[in-house]
Protein backbone atom coordinates (compact mmCIF):
# COMPACT_ATOMS: atom_id res chain seq x y z
CA UNK A 1 0.00 0.00 0.00
CA UNK A 2 1.34 3.48 -0.97
CA UNK A 3 2.38 6.05 1.61
CA UNK A 4 -0.55 8.65 0.82
CA UNK A 5 -3.27 5.50 1.48
CA UNK A 6 -1.63 4.35 4.54
CA UNK A 7 -2.04 7.35 5.92
CA UNK A 8 -5.43 7.22 5.36
CA UNK A 9 -5.69 3.99 6.78
CA UNK A 10 -4.01 4.96 9.93
CA UNK A 11 -6.11 8.94 10.63
CA UNK A 12 -9.31 6.18 9.64
CA UNK A 13 -7.87 4.00 12.63
CA UNK A 14 -6.93 6.81 14.90
CA UNK A 15 -10.53 8.18 14.57
CA UNK A 16 -12.20 4.99 15.39
CA UNK A 17 -10.20 4.26 18.31
CA UNK A 18 -11.42 7.74 19.63
CA UNK A 19 -15.28 6.94 19.27
CA UNK A 20 -14.96 4.15 22.18
CA UNK A 21 -17.56 1.56 19.71
CA UNK A 22 -18.78 1.60 16.27
CA UNK A 23 -21.75 -0.38 14.36
CA UNK A 24 -21.06 -0.41 10.89
CA UNK A 25 -23.82 -1.12 8.69
CA UNK A 26 -22.66 -4.17 6.89
CA UNK A 27 -23.63 -5.78 3.15
CA UNK A 28 -20.83 -7.68 2.79
CA UNK A 29 -19.60 -5.81 0.18
CA UNK A 30 -15.97 -4.66 -0.21
CA UNK A 31 -17.01 -1.30 1.09
CA UNK A 32 -18.79 -1.99 4.24
CA UNK A 33 -16.01 -5.34 5.12
CA UNK A 34 -13.55 -2.60 4.92
CA UNK A 35 -14.87 -0.44 7.42
CA UNK A 36 -16.08 -3.16 9.26
CA UNK A 37 -12.21 -4.81 9.39
CA UNK A 38 -10.83 -1.74 10.24
CA UNK A 39 -12.94 -1.22 13.04
CA UNK A 40 -12.47 -4.72 14.26
CA UNK A 41 -8.93 -3.75 14.19
CA UNK A 42 -9.35 -0.53 16.38
CA UNK A 43 -11.66 -1.23 18.53
CA UNK A 44 -11.66 -5.29 18.79
CA UNK A 45 -15.04 -6.25 20.73
CA UNK A 46 -16.09 -2.74 20.18
CA UNK A 47 -17.06 -3.10 17.30
CA UNK A 48 -19.80 -4.49 15.53
CA UNK A 49 -21.12 -5.63 11.90
CA UNK A 50 -25.23 -5.18 11.54
CA UNK A 51 -26.74 -6.44 8.51
CA UNK A 52 -30.29 -5.05 7.51
CA UNK A 53 -32.07 -7.84 6.34
CA UNK A 54 -35.12 -6.72 3.61
CA UNK A 55 -36.88 -7.69 0.64
CA UNK A 56 -33.84 -6.09 -1.55
CA UNK A 57 -31.13 -8.27 -0.25
CA UNK A 58 -30.98 -10.99 -1.88
CA UNK A 59 -30.71 -14.94 -0.25
CA UNK A 60 -27.05 -15.34 -1.55
CA UNK A 61 -26.32 -11.58 -0.82
CA UNK A 62 -27.04 -12.16 2.77
CA UNK A 63 -25.30 -16.10 3.32
CA UNK A 64 -22.36 -13.99 1.92
CA UNK A 65 -22.44 -10.97 4.41
CA UNK A 66 -22.14 -13.69 7.25
CA UNK A 67 -19.46 -15.40 5.60
CA UNK A 68 -17.13 -12.13 5.63
CA UNK A 69 -17.99 -11.34 8.79
CA UNK A 70 -16.63 -14.51 10.36
CA UNK A 71 -13.55 -14.77 8.47
CA UNK A 72 -13.15 -10.41 9.58
CA UNK A 73 -13.96 -12.03 13.08
CA UNK A 74 -16.65 -8.72 14.21
CA UNK A 75 -19.52 -9.73 16.25
CA UNK A 76 -22.52 -10.08 13.34
CA UNK A 77 -26.05 -9.05 14.06
CA UNK A 78 -29.25 -9.06 11.68
CA UNK A 79 -32.16 -6.76 12.38
CA UNK A 80 -35.37 -7.40 9.85
CA UNK A 81 -36.95 -4.64 8.13
CA UNK A 82 -39.15 -4.22 5.32
CA UNK A 83 -39.08 -1.20 2.70
CA UNK A 84 -42.22 -2.25 0.70
CA UNK A 85 -44.01 -1.12 4.32
CA UNK A 86 -43.00 2.69 2.87
CA UNK A 87 -45.50 3.46 0.11
CA UNK A 88 -42.68 5.95 -0.88
CA UNK A 89 -40.23 3.72 -1.57
CA UNK A 90 -42.75 1.47 -3.56
CA UNK A 91 -43.46 4.19 -5.46
CA UNK A 92 -40.04 3.93 -7.09
CA UNK A 93 -39.15 7.78 -7.49
CA UNK A 94 -35.97 8.68 -8.43
CA UNK A 95 -35.75 9.88 -4.35
CA UNK A 96 -36.38 5.95 -3.95
CA UNK A 97 -32.68 5.55 -1.97
CA UNK A 98 -33.12 8.37 0.19
CA UNK A 99 -36.70 6.75 1.35
CA UNK A 100 -34.73 3.07 1.59
CA UNK A 101 -31.71 4.22 3.21
CA UNK A 102 -33.57 6.91 5.60
CA UNK A 103 -35.38 4.10 6.80
CA UNK A 104 -32.14 0.99 7.00
CA UNK A 105 -30.15 3.74 9.12
CA UNK A 106 -33.30 4.27 11.86
CA UNK A 107 -33.21 0.81 12.17
CA UNK A 108 -29.24 0.57 12.38
CA UNK A 109 -29.45 3.74 15.19
CA UNK A 110 -32.00 2.01 17.37
CA UNK A 111 -30.20 -1.35 17.42
CA UNK A 112 -26.64 0.96 18.23
CA UNK A 113 -28.64 2.38 21.17
CA UNK A 114 -29.82 -0.82 22.66
CA UNK A 115 -26.03 -1.92 22.05
CA UNK A 116 -25.27 1.07 24.00
CA UNK A 117 -23.10 2.49 20.81
CA UNK A 118 -23.21 5.98 19.62
CA UNK A 119 -21.77 5.61 15.98
CA UNK A 120 -23.51 4.26 13.15
CA UNK A 121 -20.76 3.78 10.11
CA UNK A 122 -21.17 2.88 6.26
CA UNK A 123 -18.98 2.49 3.77
CA UNK A 124 -19.52 4.83 1.69
CA UNK A 125 -16.84 6.39 -0.61
CA UNK A 126 -15.23 8.84 -2.47
CA UNK A 127 -16.57 7.27 -5.70
CA UNK A 128 -20.06 7.21 -4.79
CA UNK A 129 -20.02 11.31 -5.24
CA UNK A 130 -20.15 11.15 -8.86
CA UNK A 131 -23.23 9.39 -9.18
CA UNK A 132 -26.86 9.74 -8.72
CA UNK A 133 -26.95 8.15 -4.98
CA UNK A 134 -29.72 10.65 -2.70
CA UNK A 135 -29.27 8.08 -0.51
CA UNK A 136 -26.11 9.74 0.85
CA UNK A 137 -28.25 12.64 1.90
CA UNK A 138 -30.31 10.37 3.95
CA UNK A 139 -26.70 9.08 5.35
CA UNK A 140 -26.20 12.91 5.78
CA UNK A 141 -29.31 13.71 7.41
CA UNK A 142 -28.78 10.82 10.09
CA UNK A 143 -25.37 12.03 10.83
CA UNK A 144 -23.94 8.64 10.06
CA UNK A 145 -20.02 7.87 9.83
CA UNK A 146 -18.57 8.00 6.54
CA UNK A 147 -14.65 7.37 6.89
CA UNK A 148 -14.20 6.46 3.43
CA UNK A 149 -15.68 9.37 2.33
CA UNK A 150 -14.22 11.70 5.26
CA UNK A 151 -10.53 10.71 4.14
CA UNK A 152 -11.66 10.51 0.58
CA UNK A 153 -10.82 6.73 -0.27
CA UNK A 154 -11.81 6.06 -3.73
CA UNK A 155 -13.16 2.71 -4.48
CA UNK A 156 -9.41 1.73 -5.99
CA UNK A 157 -8.37 2.77 -2.93
CA UNK A 158 -11.02 0.68 -1.14
CA UNK A 159 -9.69 -2.34 -2.80
CA UNK A 160 -6.61 -1.67 -2.18
CA UNK A 161 -6.82 -1.52 1.49
CA UNK A 162 -9.52 -4.40 1.20
CA UNK A 163 -6.49 -6.59 -0.16
CA UNK A 164 -4.01 -5.37 2.04
CA UNK A 165 -6.94 -6.33 5.22
CA UNK A 166 -6.88 -9.77 3.30
CA UNK A 167 -10.11 -9.62 2.83
CA UNK A 168 -11.02 -12.78 0.15
CA UNK A 169 -14.07 -9.82 -0.77
CA UNK A 170 -11.22 -7.25 -2.41
CA UNK A 171 -12.52 -7.87 -5.72
CA UNK A 172 -16.04 -8.81 -5.42
CA UNK A 173 -17.96 -6.86 -8.10
CA UNK A 174 -20.43 -4.12 -6.77
CA UNK A 175 -24.07 -5.64 -6.38
CA UNK A 176 -26.18 -2.59 -5.45
CA UNK A 177 -30.11 -3.22 -4.18
CA UNK A 178 -31.79 -5.52 -6.18
CA UNK A 179 -34.60 -2.68 -6.74
CA UNK A 180 -31.93 -1.01 -8.65
CA UNK A 181 -32.86 -2.96 -11.70
CA UNK A 182 -36.62 -1.51 -11.76
CA UNK A 183 -36.79 1.41 -13.56
CA UNK A 184 -38.14 4.72 -12.05
CA UNK A 185 -41.86 5.29 -12.13
CA UNK A 186 -42.82 1.19 -11.75
CA UNK A 187 -43.29 0.14 -8.83
CA UNK A 188 -41.06 -2.23 -6.65
CA UNK A 189 -42.97 -5.01 -5.49
CA UNK A 190 -42.01 -8.50 -3.89
CA UNK A 191 -42.75 -10.24 -7.07
CA UNK A 192 -40.43 -8.31 -9.15
CA UNK A 193 -37.63 -8.15 -6.31
CA UNK A 194 -37.95 -11.78 -6.68
CA UNK A 195 -37.66 -12.67 -9.83
CA UNK A 196 -34.83 -10.51 -10.44
CA UNK A 197 -32.76 -12.56 -7.55
CA UNK A 198 -33.99 -15.75 -9.65
CA UNK A 199 -32.90 -14.71 -12.72
CA UNK A 200 -29.59 -13.10 -11.68
CA UNK A 201 -28.78 -16.62 -9.67
CA UNK A 202 -28.76 -17.90 -12.62
CA UNK A 203 -26.23 -15.55 -14.30
CA UNK A 204 -23.77 -16.54 -11.25
CA UNK A 205 -24.90 -20.54 -11.84
CA UNK A 206 -23.00 -19.45 -15.37
CA UNK A 207 -20.30 -18.38 -14.08
CA UNK A 208 -20.49 -14.57 -14.95
CA UNK A 209 -19.22 -11.99 -12.43
CA UNK A 210 -20.87 -8.80 -13.58
CA UNK A 211 -24.32 -8.53 -14.79
CA UNK A 212 -27.63 -7.09 -13.51
CA UNK A 213 -31.08 -8.17 -14.48
CA UNK A 214 -33.10 -4.84 -14.96
CA UNK A 215 -36.97 -5.62 -15.19
CA UNK A 216 -39.11 -3.85 -17.27
CA UNK A 217 -42.25 -4.72 -15.83
CA UNK A 218 -42.33 -8.59 -16.70
CA UNK A 219 -39.38 -7.73 -19.99
CA UNK A 220 -36.20 -8.95 -18.55
CA UNK A 221 -32.82 -6.72 -19.89
CA UNK A 222 -29.86 -8.20 -19.31
CA UNK A 223 -26.73 -6.69 -18.56
CA UNK A 224 -23.44 -8.64 -19.07
CA UNK A 225 -20.27 -7.13 -18.41
CA UNK A 226 -18.55 -6.35 -21.62
CA UNK A 227 -15.30 -8.24 -21.23
CA UNK A 228 -17.63 -11.55 -20.47
CA UNK A 229 -20.27 -10.82 -23.18
CA UNK A 230 -18.68 -12.48 -26.46
CA UNK A 231 -19.19 -16.24 -23.62
CA UNK A 232 -22.98 -15.24 -23.24
CA UNK A 233 -23.35 -14.98 -27.09
CA UNK A 234 -22.57 -18.12 -27.55
CA UNK A 235 -25.89 -20.52 -28.81
CA UNK A 236 -26.08 -22.80 -25.91
CA UNK A 237 -25.58 -19.99 -23.10
CA UNK A 238 -28.07 -17.79 -24.60
CA UNK A 239 -30.40 -21.03 -24.59
CA UNK A 240 -29.79 -21.17 -20.56
CA UNK A 241 -30.24 -17.43 -19.62
CA UNK A 242 -33.53 -17.09 -21.95
CA UNK A 243 -35.31 -20.12 -19.66
CA UNK A 244 -33.88 -19.58 -16.62
CA UNK A 245 -35.37 -15.85 -16.71
CA UNK A 246 -38.26 -17.56 -17.90
CA UNK A 247 -38.16 -19.83 -15.13
CA UNK A 248 -37.86 -16.92 -13.02
CA UNK A 249 -41.05 -15.57 -14.00
CA UNK A 250 -40.32 -12.94 -17.06
CA UNK A 251 -42.21 -12.67 -19.88
CA UNK A 252 -39.89 -12.26 -22.03
CA UNK A 253 -36.25 -12.02 -22.16
CA UNK A 254 -33.35 -9.95 -24.19
CA UNK A 255 -30.16 -9.45 -23.94
CA UNK A 256 -28.74 -5.70 -23.69
CA UNK A 257 -26.17 -5.16 -26.75
CA UNK A 258 -23.80 -2.63 -24.91
CA UNK A 259 -24.02 -5.29 -21.88
CA UNK A 260 -23.52 -3.94 -17.86
CA UNK A 261 -23.01 -0.19 -17.07
CA UNK A 262 -23.86 0.97 -13.37
CA UNK A 263 -26.50 3.17 -12.85
CA UNK A 264 -28.06 2.47 -16.16
CA UNK A 265 -31.62 3.23 -15.13
CA UNK A 266 -30.63 6.53 -13.16
CA UNK A 267 -31.64 9.36 -14.38
CA UNK A 268 -30.14 10.42 -17.63
CA UNK A 269 -27.92 14.16 -16.53
CA UNK A 270 -28.51 17.04 -18.84
CA UNK A 271 -25.50 18.99 -20.01
CA UNK A 272 -25.98 22.92 -18.98
CA UNK B 1 -44.67 -4.31 -19.47
CA UNK B 2 -44.44 -1.45 -21.58
CA UNK B 3 -47.04 -2.17 -25.12
CA UNK B 4 -44.86 -2.91 -27.78
CA UNK B 5 -44.77 -1.31 -31.36
CA UNK B 6 -43.67 -2.90 -34.05
CA UNK B 7 -41.35 -1.11 -36.60
CA UNK B 8 -41.84 -1.28 -40.44
CA UNK B 9 -41.21 0.22 -43.51
CA UNK B 10 -38.26 2.07 -43.88
CA UNK B 11 -37.03 2.13 -40.75
CA UNK B 12 -37.04 -1.69 -40.23
CA UNK B 13 -34.88 -1.41 -43.67
CA UNK B 14 -32.48 1.19 -41.98
CA UNK B 15 -32.05 -1.06 -39.06
CA UNK B 16 -31.06 -4.19 -40.80
CA UNK B 17 -28.90 -2.27 -43.24
CA UNK B 18 -27.27 -0.72 -40.13
CA UNK B 19 -26.95 -4.05 -38.09
CA UNK B 20 -26.12 -5.93 -41.21
CA UNK B 21 -22.95 -3.65 -41.75
CA UNK B 22 -21.75 -5.46 -38.41
CA UNK B 23 -22.65 -8.23 -39.14
CA UNK B 24 -26.42 -8.95 -37.62
CA UNK B 25 -28.65 -10.15 -39.52
CA UNK B 26 -32.30 -8.87 -38.35
CA UNK B 27 -35.54 -10.18 -38.97
CA UNK B 28 -37.88 -7.87 -36.74
CA UNK B 29 -37.91 -5.40 -34.34
CA UNK B 30 -39.90 -3.43 -32.10
CA UNK B 31 -40.06 -0.31 -30.22
CA UNK B 32 -41.12 -0.59 -26.13
CA UNK B 33 -40.88 2.92 -24.83
CA UNK B 34 -36.86 3.63 -24.71
CA UNK B 35 -35.93 0.39 -25.40
CA UNK B 36 -35.08 -1.04 -28.94
CA UNK B 37 -35.72 -4.70 -29.62
CA UNK B 38 -34.03 -6.69 -32.28
CA UNK B 39 -34.83 -9.70 -33.37
CA UNK B 40 -31.88 -11.53 -34.92
CA UNK B 41 -32.49 -13.83 -37.39
CA UNK B 42 -30.00 -16.71 -36.25
CA UNK B 43 -29.08 -17.09 -32.67
CA UNK B 44 -26.62 -19.05 -33.23
CA UNK B 45 -24.69 -16.88 -36.03
CA UNK B 46 -24.28 -13.63 -33.94
CA UNK B 47 -21.19 -10.88 -34.38
CA UNK B 48 -19.06 -10.48 -31.28
CA UNK B 49 -19.87 -8.54 -28.22
CA UNK B 50 -17.44 -5.34 -29.62
CA UNK B 51 -19.94 -5.57 -32.94
CA UNK B 52 -23.43 -5.49 -31.14
CA UNK B 53 -22.26 -2.61 -29.00
CA UNK B 54 -21.18 -0.54 -32.08
CA UNK B 55 -24.99 -1.53 -33.69
CA UNK B 56 -26.30 -0.35 -30.25
CA UNK B 57 -24.26 2.81 -30.67
CA UNK B 58 -25.74 3.70 -34.15
CA UNK B 59 -28.83 3.34 -33.80
CA UNK B 60 -29.28 4.92 -29.92
CA UNK B 61 -30.64 8.00 -29.81
CA UNK B 62 -33.60 9.95 -30.75
CA UNK B 63 -36.08 8.56 -27.67
CA UNK B 64 -33.84 5.11 -27.96
CA UNK B 65 -32.22 4.56 -24.54
CA UNK B 66 -31.40 0.71 -24.51
CA UNK B 67 -30.91 -1.71 -27.34
CA UNK B 68 -31.17 -5.07 -27.06
CA UNK B 69 -31.95 -8.36 -28.70
CA UNK B 70 -34.23 -10.77 -28.38
CA UNK B 71 -33.67 -14.28 -26.53
CA UNK B 72 -37.26 -15.48 -27.53
CA UNK B 73 -35.53 -17.15 -30.41
CA UNK B 74 -33.68 -19.35 -28.34
CA UNK B 75 -36.57 -20.73 -26.48
CA UNK B 76 -38.01 -22.05 -30.14
CA UNK B 77 -40.40 -19.37 -29.92
CA UNK B 78 -38.99 -17.36 -32.93
CA UNK B 79 -36.27 -17.01 -35.24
Amino acid sequence: MNPELQTKVDRILADMKAMGSIVVAFSGGVDSSVVAALAQRALGDDARAVTAVSETLGGRELDEARAIAAEIGIAHHEIAFSELSDERFVENTSARCFFCQTMRFSQLRAMAEQLGVQVVASGSNQSDLGDHRPGLKAMEDQRVYQPLLDHEVSKQEVRQIARWLELSVWDKPAKACLSSRIPHGLEVTHERLRRIERAEDVLEDLGFVQYRVRDHGGLARIEIASDELDRALERSVLERIARGAREAGFKRVTLDMVGYRSGSLNPVKRSA
Amino acid sequence: MVSSEEIEGSELERIREVAGRFGLEVLGASRRGVMLELVPKDLGALPSASELAEIADALAGDGVRYVSLSLEGALGEEG
